[in-house]
Parts: structure tokens; C-alpha cells; sequence
């Protein structure tokens, strides 16, 4: 029993993780960029 | 249920806003940022008198409503909309009694955006000092106002703000200019067009539309009005700040009278020695080379503090907790994962107390006057030194710095070239390969092995120097030269605002390398506890049967069948996959597994070797006599020699691993383009410099 | 005469600071026709210059300076 349940919480950390990364890596644009102020990219200003 | 104030915190720079904000808060506030962009957003709560409570947004310093910056774009964006949750029921404007022309400017574009307007006039204290004189009843009519007279230092007026906060509803919202003056013709056009608007919110949305291209302006659909060309604004905007000064010097000379007859001045005094030709670069120097020191000296105690009760929980854990795979990952994969970030933080938080030490004081604004010339030279700004020197810490507040420097392109490559600078998590890799291959000795008082470090540091700077160098001759992005600092006046530092300011910063640190260090760490260590085939699920019996004529203790066998576990697991085959290329580097596939490991955070180097050669416990003499032992299986020299030593310490020096510092600057800059430009190049040529350093000397 | 002109501690009456490349903030904080500039520090190869421009004490590069027209005053 002990060992099913580590087994367990084990592959939910992997997944937690593995998808932690992806969505910081590989970042689905959910929301549109709010602006598209000066600032950023080299507008020359 | 009490009713909430929306307070908005408006202010130049150097006004001493922070210390209101935190007067006001206490330790009520939070550090966020706003939705999709790179600014920090801080707010609080403050109590105020009759149960009512009031939320203060702090927002970013501003000298004038005309945004130069994306900092200063996000108070447009929200005194523009009246819809935004935290959009103000009252400003309140922090100025300061010695730069109060300058400051009313904000004042009055504020006031005249009808919003009720508090006027705060702090550094009070100073004013005996500077022979100023201020009459608060002719203020307050001219300016129709209320003021509120403070001294946050002194700790003196805050009742009074909080009062007329209260009270935000008896002040009147009659703005200061009228508009039209500016271009009646223009205006009256503009009148016509839009009957129901008010002329000057139309007045700002226009301008700042113009200088930044297209933005979404939920309120106005202005596109039809741009009759005027881009100069021809900026020249009415130049005409609107005349006539508001003219405005501000009419009140002033009726309000404030100065006796420069009794004005003393520390400020001048400093400056003739701190921005000195010889003297000024002397001092700096010396006193960057003190900041080392210490935070060398003070950090390493509650390092070790840190690094043995890591050690001690992850062994207690295994001892209490049922045996098994998540004891096992809790043990060896988080709770060391975490320790890796935990143990940074001392050396990080001196680092930036003392940088918000100099900021505080003042002097930080002469080091970049200094060193503006120089860094130009390079592509970066003077405002490039404070993420410059924040890297010897960790790469991403540093880089997290770089959000005043107003030049993209100066701000790119600083971004760009500040993770060459050795961080602190270089430094267990360094110690250890210093000490087991380069020799005992000295010269001129210093041993070769402090030398060494000493050299690595300033091969980082160089690195970053002379990539800057490249990139700027390189990197085709149009270069406005748009350098403003203000020279503020000395002050000594007020310690709740060094704290806040630390702990601000660590946080940013431990938060977001933090998560990131964590998800990599758990990871690796499945990567590490599993691998395919027979090798690795029969490593028990395999080993077992391999040392059955040995005598040897239970521990020691335990080790051999982890080491031989880990060889054959998925990370082990990585390592003998990557094998051939490191070859010619001096390496094997053991420290190729400890380099891949690295990627989650770069010191997991030595805590990796220590598992590969089965070192029970993290003691680093264990580890160094057991890696001064192994020996190359292709040449039969010692594997970890001068050559092979050079060439990881200069691989280390070079290569971009960290993927905390990538996901930090890929936000920062954002796109994707820019740290994959950083991975592939600098890996490339660590790669290169690793080699040739290898093939060289070996 | 410009401000880059300036020797250490000179005085100067600004007379014309309408220059396209002239950042809108250094008007904002007080570089504006009939204002005093005066010359407090110069880093080496007189870059940048810390001023005082009406009461605001700041530094801006040679190249901005050179765009601010001035009447030199004697002290």
C-alpha cells in the first residue's frame, strides 16, 4: 500500500514539474500582448 | 463593511516616495506585477482613522505625464481609465521642499486630469538647513489643494495625509491650466470634435498615442483627429510645460521664499571629491572591492549553517519517513534542490543590501555620472553598472535592474552580456576545481589559488565587456542618445527602506529561480533513479555478485550498487551518449552527467560528482581526494589534471546553463529570440574555449 | 554658444532649447528658454555633464548638451 501511494506521489511531482516547465518554456499565449509600448522593442525612441 | 479609498501614489523620483509608501503601510504591501508587462506593481493598505481603510497603489516614479518609459506609461494608462479597479478616488503627490518647482509640474498635469489631488511636501527636516521658507495657506489657495507637510525621516505629518486622505472629498478638482491656452485653434477643433471629453485627458491621449505608436485606447477612437504632425505636438507639449512653469514660479514667488544666505551644502562639498577625475574612480573602486570582502567574509558562516541543516533534514527524513520512492525524491531530489536555492540567499541579500545602501545614499547616481563615458564604449550605459555588479550575486534581479536604463539597445546588451559575470553559483565549482588542480604556492603575498578565483572574476567581466563591444556593432537597432539621471542629495539611508528593498529583491531571486531549480531538480532525479534495461533493474544482483569475493562493510556496497545504478540510468546513458563530444574537452561521461545536471542549477556540479564516485556524505575533502584519485581510462593520467581543470573552469566561465536566468530574460525581453541566442552562442563558445584550453596544455 | 561649452562652474542663460532631439523629460525638469545652467562637474572627456538646471541638479550626455543654446553670464 505504501508503495502504490509513493508511486503515486512520486509520477504526480514528475507531471507537476514537467508541466511547470512547459508552460514557462513554452508559453501559450492565453492572454494577447496588452500593449505594445515603448520600451521593449526598439521603437526608437 | 468599511469603505476602501483607492489612493495613487504619484511622484518624481528621489522624493522619498518609498519611505511615505511605507510609512503609510507598514508591512501591509505587496510586490506584483501588472498583467503582460515587465513593471512591478506595489500596493498596500493603510489604516486610517474612523475604521476606513485605504489601498494605495505605489506607482512607478515620473517627473511629468509625458511617458518615456514603459514604467512610466503604466500611470497613463491608469489615471487615463476611469474603469480600471484601481483606478484613484484621490492622488496624492509626493514632492520634495528642495525641488519643489520642478516637482509642481506632475502636480498640476495631475490636478488637471480633475482628479482630487493631495499635495505632500516631504524632507521637511531640510528645510531650516536650506534657508526655505514655505507659506501652506497661499499654497493651498493658489494651488487648490491641501497639503500635507512631512517629514518621513523625522517621522512627522503622516497623521496629517491620513487625515486629508479621509478627507479626499472637500478638495477641489479645478485644474490648474487651461488647456486651450496652449493652441486655442487646435483646441477648439478638438472641442468640437469630441463635445463631451475633457480637453486635456484628450490632450494627453493624443500626445502619448503619438510618441508610442499604436496603443488600444478603449475610451477615445482618436485615430480621425491626428491632424498634427509628430514635431508639431512636441512643440505644443514644449509650449504646455512653459506655460505650466510660468504658472508654478507665480505661486512659488507668492509662497516660498529662499534665504540661499543660510543654505548649507553638503551636496556640492561630496561631489567635489566623490565625481573627482583621479579620486572619484579610486573610491569607487575601493569601495567595490570592500563589498566583496565582506560579503565573501559574512556570507560564508550562515552558508555552512544552511548547507548542514539541508543535510541533516534530508537524512532525518529518510530515518522517520516510510522507505520508499518518495522518500527517496523528497531526500536526495527536493529537499537538496531546495537547499541549492536557500543557500544563495546570504550572499545575495548582502550583495544588494549594500547596493541599495549606495542607491539610498545617493552616490549610486555618481557612479553611473563615472562610468557613463566608459560603458559607451561598450554599447552599455552608465546605468549598466548596478545589474552588472548585482551578477556577481545571481543573474536575474540583475537583470530584473536593467528596467531603468531608457536606451533599448543599451538595455538589451546589458541584459545580454550580464550572465557572464561570475554569479555566486559558479563559485562551488570554481572552489573545488582550484583546489584540486591548481598548485599550492604564492606570489606577492597572494596564493595561486586565490589568484585564480581572482582571475575567473575578471575573465566574467571581461567576457561581458567585450560581448557587449561585439554586440553593439553588430546588433542593427536604431540608438537614441536619451540619458537623463538626476543627482540627488546625499542622504543617509533610511534603514526600513533598505530592508523592504532586500527583501524585495531576494524574494525575486529565491522565486524565480527558485521554482524552476525545484521542477529541474525533481526531474533529474527520476532521470537519475530510473533507467531501462537490465543494467539498471538487476543493479543489486549484478554488483552483488561482482564484489561476492570482497570483504566489504554494507555501506560501502550500497554505494558501489548506487554508482552503478546511476551509470545505467537514463541520465548515466545520456553521459556516455554526450561522451564523444566532451572527450576532446578532457572530460568523461561523468562529468558529463554532472554538467547536464547543472542546467538546473550550475553548483549541483559537485553535489552530482559526489553521487557518481559514491561519496556517502557532501564532505568536500571526501569528494576532492576521491576525484584527485580517478583516473582518465583512455590516457591513464588523473582525470581531473591542470588541463582538463583549465578547461571546466573556463566552460563554467562561459556556458549559459541556467535556465532560471533564461526564462528571466526571455520575460524581460519578450521574445524568445534573445535567450536562445544566448544559449546557442555562449554554449558554442564555452565549448570552443574549453577545447582549445584542453588541447593546449594537456 | 551650447551648453557643452561650458567651462567648470561657468553660468549660463538658456535662450533656446527647441531641438527636435532635445528629450521632452530634460524640458519637464527645467531646461527651458530663460532658465540658468550651470556647469557643477565634468567626467573625463567632459562626458557626461552634471549640471544645475534650474534648481534640478542632474547629468546628460555632451551630445544632448550640445543641442541646448546658452548666453554665458559672468559671475
Amino acid at each position: 500500500m505504501n508503495s502504490l501511494i509513493q508511486n503515486i506521489l512520486i509520477f504526480s511531482a514528475l507531471i507537476l514539474s514537467i508541466g511547470f516547465l512547459v508552460r514557462k518554456y513554452i508559453w501559450i499565449p492565453k492572454k494577447k500582448k496588452a500593449n505594445k509600448a515603448c520600451g521593449q522593442d526598439g521603437c526608437g525612441c | 463593511m468599511s469603505k476602501q479609498i483607492n489612493v495613487a501614489l504619484i511622484g518624481n523620483p528621489n522624493t522619498g516616495k518609498t519611505s511615505v509608501f511605507n510609512a503609510l503601510t507598514g508591512l501591509n504591501q505587496k510586490v506584483g506585477n501588472y498583467p503582460g508587462i515587465t513593471v512591478e506593481k506595489k500596493e498596500g493598505i493603510c489604516k486610517l482613522p474612523r475604521g476606513v481603510k485605504a489601498h494605495i497603489l505605489d506607482l512607478p516614479g515620473t517627473y511629468s505625464l509625458n511617458a518615456s518609459s514603459l514604467d512610466e506609461n503604466v500611470v497613463i494608462e491608469l489615471l487615463l481609465n476611469k474603469n480600471d479597479k484601481d483606478f484613484p478616488d484621490v492622488a496624492l503627490i509626493i514632492t520634495d521642499v528642495e525641488n519643489l518647482k520642478r516637482n509642481l509640474l506632475l502636480f498640476t498635469q495631475i490636478k488637471d486630469l480633475k482628479i482630487p489631488t493631495i499635495l505632500a511636501i516631504n524632507m521637511a527636516d531640510r528645510m531650516n538647513r536650506k534657508g526655505i521658507k514655505l507659506d501652506l495657506e497661499i499654497l493651498e489657495r493658489r494651488l487648490n489643494t491641501k497639503i500635507a507637510l512631512l517629514s518621513t525621516r523625522k517621522n512627522t505629518g503622516i497623521d496629517t495625509l491620513k487625515d486629508l486622505i479621509n478627507n479626499y472629498k472637500t478638495i477641489s478638482t479645478e485644474p490648474c491650466l487651461d488647456t486651450s491656452t496652449i493652441d486655442t485653434e487646435y483646441f477648439q477643433n478638438l472641442k468640437k470634435a469630441f463635445p463631451n471629453q475633457d480637453l486635456y485627458k484628450l490632450w494627453v491621449v493624443i500626445t502619448q498615442d503619438v510618441n508610442f505608436g499604436k496603443i488600444d485606447r478603449n475610451e477615445l477612437a482618436i485615430e480621425k483627429f491626428k491632424t498634427k504632425s509628430k514635431s508639431e505636438l512636441k512643440r505644443l507639449q514644449q509650449k504646455e510645460t512653459i506655460k505650466r512653469y510660468q504658472f508654478i514660479n507665480d505661486v512659488l514667488k507668492e509662497g516660498q521664499t529662499i534665504d540661499t544666505a543660510n543654505a548649507r551644502d553638503l551636496r556640492s562639498k561630496l561631489d567635489r571629491i566623490l565625481t573627482h577625475k583621479v579620486f572619484g574612480y579610486l573610491i569607487f573602486f575601493i569601495i567595490l572591492l570592500t563589498i566583496f570582502q565582506a560579503i565573501y567574509d559574512w556570507a560564508s558562516v550562515p552558508m555552512d549553517f544552511i548547507d548542514g541543516a539541508f543535510a541533516s533534514l534530508s537524512h532525518w527524513l529518510k530515518g522517520v519517513l516510510p522507505s520508499g520512492v518518495f522518500t527517496d525524491l523528497l531526500a536526495e531530489g527536493i529537499i537538496p534542490g531546495l537547499g541549492g536555492i536557500v543557500i544563495f540567499i546570504p550572499q545575495i541579500a548582502f550583495l544588494f543590501l549594500f547596493i541599495a545602501v549606495l542607491e539610498e545614499s545617493g552616490y549610486m547616481s555618481r557612479v553611473v555620472f563615472l562610468m557613463d563615458r566608459v560603458m559607451r564604449r561598450f554599447g552599455l550605459s552608465g546605468k549598466s553598472v548596478v545589474p552588472l555588479i548585482s551578477g556577481t550575486a545571481c543573474a536575474i534581479p540583475a537583470i530584473m535592474a536593467t528596467r531603468n536604463i531608457e536606451n533599448w539597445k543599451e538595455r538589451l546588451i546589458t541584459i545580454l552580456v550580464t550572465p557572464f559575470t561570475t554569479c555566486s553559483a559558479r563559485l562551488p565549482v570554481y572552489l573545488i576545481i582550484i583546489a584540486l588542480v591548481i598548485p599550492e604556492g604564492r606570489f606577492i603575498g597572494l596564493s595561486y589559488q586565490a589568484l585564480s578565483l581572482m582571475l575567473l572574476y575578471l575573465i566574467g567581466f571581461g567576457a561581458a565587456i567585450i560581448s557587449a563591444y561585439i554586440l553593439d556593432r553588430t546588433l542593427k537597432i536604431r540608438r537614441k542618445t536619451f540619458f537623463v539621471i538626476e543627482m540627488p542629495n546625499y542622504k543617509l539611508p533610511l534603514l526600513k527602506n533598505v530592508v523592504f528593498t532586500v527583501i524585495e529583491k531576494t524574494k525575486s531571486f529565491v522565486l524565480g529561480a527558485g521554482k524552476i531549480i525545484l521542477a529541474i531538480s525533481i526531474i533529474l532525479w527520476f532521470l537519475a533513479s530510473f533507467g531501462p534495461g537490465d543494467q539498471f533493474n538487476e543493479a543489486d544482483r549484478i554488483v552483488k555478485t561482482e564484489f561476492a569475493n570482497q570483504q566489504m562493510d554494507e555501506s560501502e556496497l550500497q554505494q558501489k550498487i548506487a554508482a552503478h545504478k546511476l551509470e545505467h540510468s537514463y541520465i548515466g546513458l545520456t553521459g556516455r551518449a554526450i561522451e564523444p563530444i566532451i572527450e576532446p574537452l578532457g572530460y568523461d561521461w561523468k562529468i558529463g552527467i554532472a554538467i547536464v545536471c547543472s542546467f538546473a542549477a550550475r553548483e549541483v556540479f559537485v553535489g552530482t560528482l559526489a553521487t557518481i564516485y559514491s561519496v556517502g556524505n557532501d564532505d568536500e575533502e571526501t569528494i576532492k581526494s576521491r576525484m584527485s584519485k580517478e583516473i582518465n581510462p583512455v590516457l591513464g593520467v588523473p582525470l581531473f589534471n591542470f588541463a582538463s581543470g583549465i578547461s571546466l573552469l573556463l566552460f563554467y566561465a562561459f556556458a549559459m546553463q541556467c535556465m532560471s536566468t533564461l526564462a528571466i530574460v526571455k520575460r524581460e525581453t519578450n521574445s524568445w529570440k534573445w535567450p536562445i541566442l544566448q544559449l546557442v552562442l555562449m554554449s558554442a563558445f564555452a565549448y570552443v574555449v574549453a577545447l582549445i584550453a584542453y588541447q593546449l596544455l594537456k | 554658444m551650447t551648453v557643452a561649452d561650458l567651462k567648470k562652474g561657468e553660468t549660463g542663460i538658456i535662450t533656446d532649447s527647441s531641438s527636435g532631439d532635445i528629450p521632452l523629460k530634460l524640458l519637464e525638469m527645467g531646461c527651458l528658454p530663460g532658465n540658468t545652467v550651470q556647469l557643477l562637474q565634468l567626467a573625463p572627456f567632459s562626458d557626461p555633464m552634471y549640471l544645475n538646471i534650474n534648481g534640478s541638479h542632474l547629468a546628460i550626455r555632451k551630445k544632448t548638451a550640445a543641442l541646448i543654446l546658452i548666453k554665458l553670464t559672468h559671475e
